[in-house]
């Protein structure tokens, strides 16, 4: 054997040898981890501990055109963090728990007062949680929220899934935030985090999304209506959709909305009041009308609808205003569009009070939804 | 002399005669008429009797007069001097017949030529374009080259390889368009072959290349002659060996692989198309199996959730890992494949449906493999035949398991560095002095003409 033969089989044994002491670690079949598609947190029911972990784990389908349901298990387990609770539950399974899919974080509504870092601590610092899971308020129980089975849902599917990626409903009452984005907004001065709530039935067989809930560690949260939370995204997202009521001038329309931009501008001149100018362009239509509409005066309408739902969205700037959160952001933007000192954000705390929301509407109609 | 019956041997002849072998188509032909006297000394079996008949004998009787067919005998087109005696055995072996006439020795070419018929394209098909592809014969294809490609420039080059088959073999190039590097360095290999024998175009090409362990090839084997004519106008070397349906083109680089004379015959918008199915051919060819692997034990947070609980049911029952999984099914694909290529044609089909389609439900109606990987490898075995040079596909079926290897010892991770290991290799190589990873930035316009510098 030459040497050159012998340094190949050397090296050949050694890169067994070592690859083979390397594998193992990581090395785990798809069939052997049992997915965790959902997380809920609640106040813990028995005295001395805190919270109350959920998860729901869905069991893989051999045969989707056989299956009917889905089929879901849900573990529960009480302590004093999240993090020792899913240890617990880590031990009800035979399989690995694997996070890596895990879409949604449902909390408690009793536990969003007060500061929230503590309990994001650990769904931010763990690192196969991804970042892009969807956030939401549960009501009554997150444990309820879970639960739920809407008679429609798939084998295969997870319904919660559907509201926020917006492959289902593309609805403007759904607000949908990521963890990052929580987190961001909540910890960022002069912004506040919006979530949604989401309401499951006393059956467990449907859930409603049409509400949202503002928050910020130094207030109370703040919850929105559904034409607010339908407002808040309209304008935030620049999502459209059906119905947004205008009664103006003795017309009585329903709009359908496909296209609308929000830009704002503060302005803190001196001698005048601090004022806030937020230009909107929205783009739409009238879907309904109590009264017969001609084309040939489409510019009245705009204009009449204009005032109209410059009103609602000034009402809801000002209804924001008092409860002193900032969902739009209108402190970041104050900050982010002057000189940065100590004093910066003092003098927003003292400005946002008095601010004066001035909203100009630029409403396009472009049809009235009828052929005369 | 007249009185006997078989005229003495001239000496020379006499001694070439003796030193070949005594088998039963050496020929010793006398032609005697009245005082001319013409020996006649070929082998039979590659010899073209009716030639010989018509341009050697008919006009021996016809003349009547040796000085006379002598001097015919000078004239004839095909005639050369003899050379030394063991040249002239293998000149000998090859179709050529002594003719001592006139006390000169004249050595002719009369030989029969090989299998001169132009099949049908068999391993590069297309629809559009030539349907024939190169003969058997060395100069039939030498002169199909010819006719597909009227220009001063192309240079025809004789060799003959010092084996024991002494096959021919033709060296084909535009000589405005050939490096002369390449040239010299294909010349070079050609006179320092050492084996002892070579018998097509596919070995040649093997033993042309340095190194030994090599995965890629580094010439291609083409049966078309549009090819051919197609790699001349770009500069490239073709060698065309007798015997063979085969041309090997010199150099190449990978992306020569992944052309398919087809793209040459449509309009732009779908010869793009076809590249790049072909493209998206290779790497499903050479990834989706160890991506299986990957998302399976590794890493299912890349896919969406439904899609890995599908996989994850999928593998419900499965008794062993995903990457014993995958190498067992693609082992199955592969006996099929070779399968078929052995079998006759008139059954290969049914072998590869009875193969494929029962082979796979079977296999998953005992979980002994997953839906999921039956349709990836159902798709893997599909997209090889995409790739248009089967033997780039050759070589990517054997690089897949090693990057199979890869990813079951180190997941996605593995996956990419496997690849990129690929990649190092590739641009190591070289094709005769061109790097193999060159990439042709010149448009086919400019390919395709020929202009002098």
């Amino acid at each position: 054997m030459s040497s050159k033969w012998m340094k190949v089989a050397v090296l050949s044994i050694l890169l067994i040898i070592l690859t083979s002491s390397i594998s193992g670690c990581a090395y785990k079949g798809v069939d052997k981890r049992a997915f965790v598609v959902g997380i809920g947190v609640d106040p813990a029911k028995e005295n001395g501990n805190k919270f109350r972990v959920t998860l729901k784990l869905a069991k893989p389908i051999a045969s989707l055109k056989s299956s009917t349901a889905n089929e879901y298990e849900l573990l529960v387990h009480e302590s004093d963090s999240v993090a020792e609770a899913i240890r617990f539950l880590e031990t009800r399974e035979d399989k690995v728990m694997d996070f890596s899919q895990t879409k949604i974080l449902a909390l408690n509504e009793d536990l969003l007062s007060g500061d929230l870092f503590p309990l994001m601590d650990y769904f931010v610092r763990r690192g196969d949680l991804q970042l892009v899971l969807y956030v939401l308020m549960a009501k009554p129980t997150a444990e309820d929220v879970l639960k739920a089975q809407p008679p429609l849902e798939a084998a295969g599917e997870n319904s919660l899934y559907n509201y926020f990626d917006k492959t289902g409903t593309e609805s403007p009452f759904v607000t949908t935030t990521f963890l990052f984005e929580f987190r961001r907004d909540y910890d960022t001065k002069g912004k506040s985090s919006a979530l949604p709530i989401v309401e499951a039935n006393e059956a467990g067989t449907q859930l409603t999304v049409t509400n949202s809930i503002v928050l910020k560690n130094t207030v109370e949260p703040y919850v929105l209506t559904p034409t607010e939370t339908k407002l808040f995204n309209t304008l935030v997202d620049g999502a459209g959709g059906y119905g947004y009521k205008i009664e103006n001038a003795g017309y009585k329309f329903m709009l359908t909305l496909d296209h609308v931009k929000m830009k704002i501008k503060i302005h803190t001149n001196d001698g005048q009041k601090p004022r806030a100018e937020v230009k909107i362009k929205a783009v739409g239509a009238i879907s309904e009308s109590d009264k017969l509409l001609k084309l040939k005066d489409l510019d009245h309408y705009s204009k009449i609808s204009g005032e109209q739902f410059g009103e609602q969205v000034k009402n809801l700037f000002v209804d924001l205003q008092e409860k002193n959160v900032d969902p739009f952001g209108f402190g970041l933007k104050y900050r982010s569009s002057r000189l940065n000192t100590k004093d910066t954000l003092d003098n927003w705390k003292a400005i946002y009070p008095e601010l004066e929301f001035d909203v100009k509407m630029d409403m396009q109609l472009k049809s009235v939804g009828a052929i005369e | 002399m007249t009185e006997s019956k078989k005229p003495e041997m001239p000496p020379f002849m006499k001694s070439i005669s003796e030193a070949l072998p005594s088998s039963f188509d050496v020929l010793h032909v006398p032609l005697t008429l009245d005082d001319a006297h013409v020996h006649l000394l070929y082998m039979k079996t590659v010899v073209d009797g009716l030639t010989l008949q018509q341009s050697i004998i008919k006009p021996f009787y016809e003349l009547d007069d040796e000085r006379k067919f002598g001097a015919y005998i000078q004239g004839l087109p095909n005639r050369l001097d003899p050379p030394q005696p063991d040249e002239l055995l293998i000149m000998l072996t090859s179709g050529f017949v002594l003719v001592y006439a006139d006390s000169t020795y004249s050595i002719l070419e009369i030989r029969k030529l090989g299998n001169t018929l132009q099949g049908p394209t068999i391993s590069e098909t297309t629809i559009h374009g030539p349907q024939l592809s190169l003969s058997e014969d060395l100069e039939t294809n030498v002169s199909i080259v010819r006719q597909h490609y009227h220009q001063p420039n192309l240079y025809v080059e004789t060799h003959q390889l010092n084996d024991k088959s002494n096959m021919s073999i033709a060296l084909l190039y535009d000589e405005k368009e050939v490096n002369v590097d390449v040239l010299r360095r294909v010349k070079e290999k050609l006179d320092g072959l050492d084996e002892p024998l070579i018998q097509s175009a596919g070995e040649l090409a093997v033993r042309l290349t340095s190194r030994r362990f090599t995965l890629f090839p580094t010439s291609i084997l083409t049966e078309r002659p549009d090819r051919i004519v197609y790699n001349l106008t770009g500069g490239k070397i073709i060698l065309l060996v007798d015997n063979s349906p085969y041309a090997i083109v010199l150099p190449v680089i990978f992306f020569d692989f992944m052309v398919s004379m087809e793209e040459n015959y449509h309009t732009y918008v779908i010869s793009l198309y076809n590249t790049l199915l072909g493209w998206f051919g290779l790497l499903n060819c050479l990834l989706l199996p160890s991506l299986y692997v990957a998302f399976t034990a590794y890493s299912p947070e890349v896919l969406s959730s439904e899609l890995t609980l599908t996989m994850a049911g999928s593998r419900i029952g499965v008794p062993y890992p995903s990457f014993i999984e995958v190498i067992i099914m693609l082992f199955f694909v592969e006996l099929l494949t070779e399968a078929s290529v052995r079998l006759p044609r008139s059954i290969n089909a049914a072998a590869t449906t009875v193969g494929g389609l029962i082979l796979g439900t079977a296999a998953t109606e005992a979980s002994l493999a997953s839906n999921v990987l039956i349709m990836i490898i159902a798709i893997v075995a599909i997209s090889t035949f995409v790739i248009p040079m089967n033997e780039l596909g050759f070589a990517v079926r054997i690089v897949r398991l090693l990057i199979i290897l890869f990813t079951t010892l180190f997941g996605l991770i593995g996956l990419i560095s496997g690849l990129l290991l690929l990649i190092v290799h590739l641009t190591n190589m070289d094709s005769f002095g061109e790097p193999y990873l060159r990439i042709g930035w010149r448009g086919k316009r400019s390919e395709k003409m020929v202009n002098s510098e």
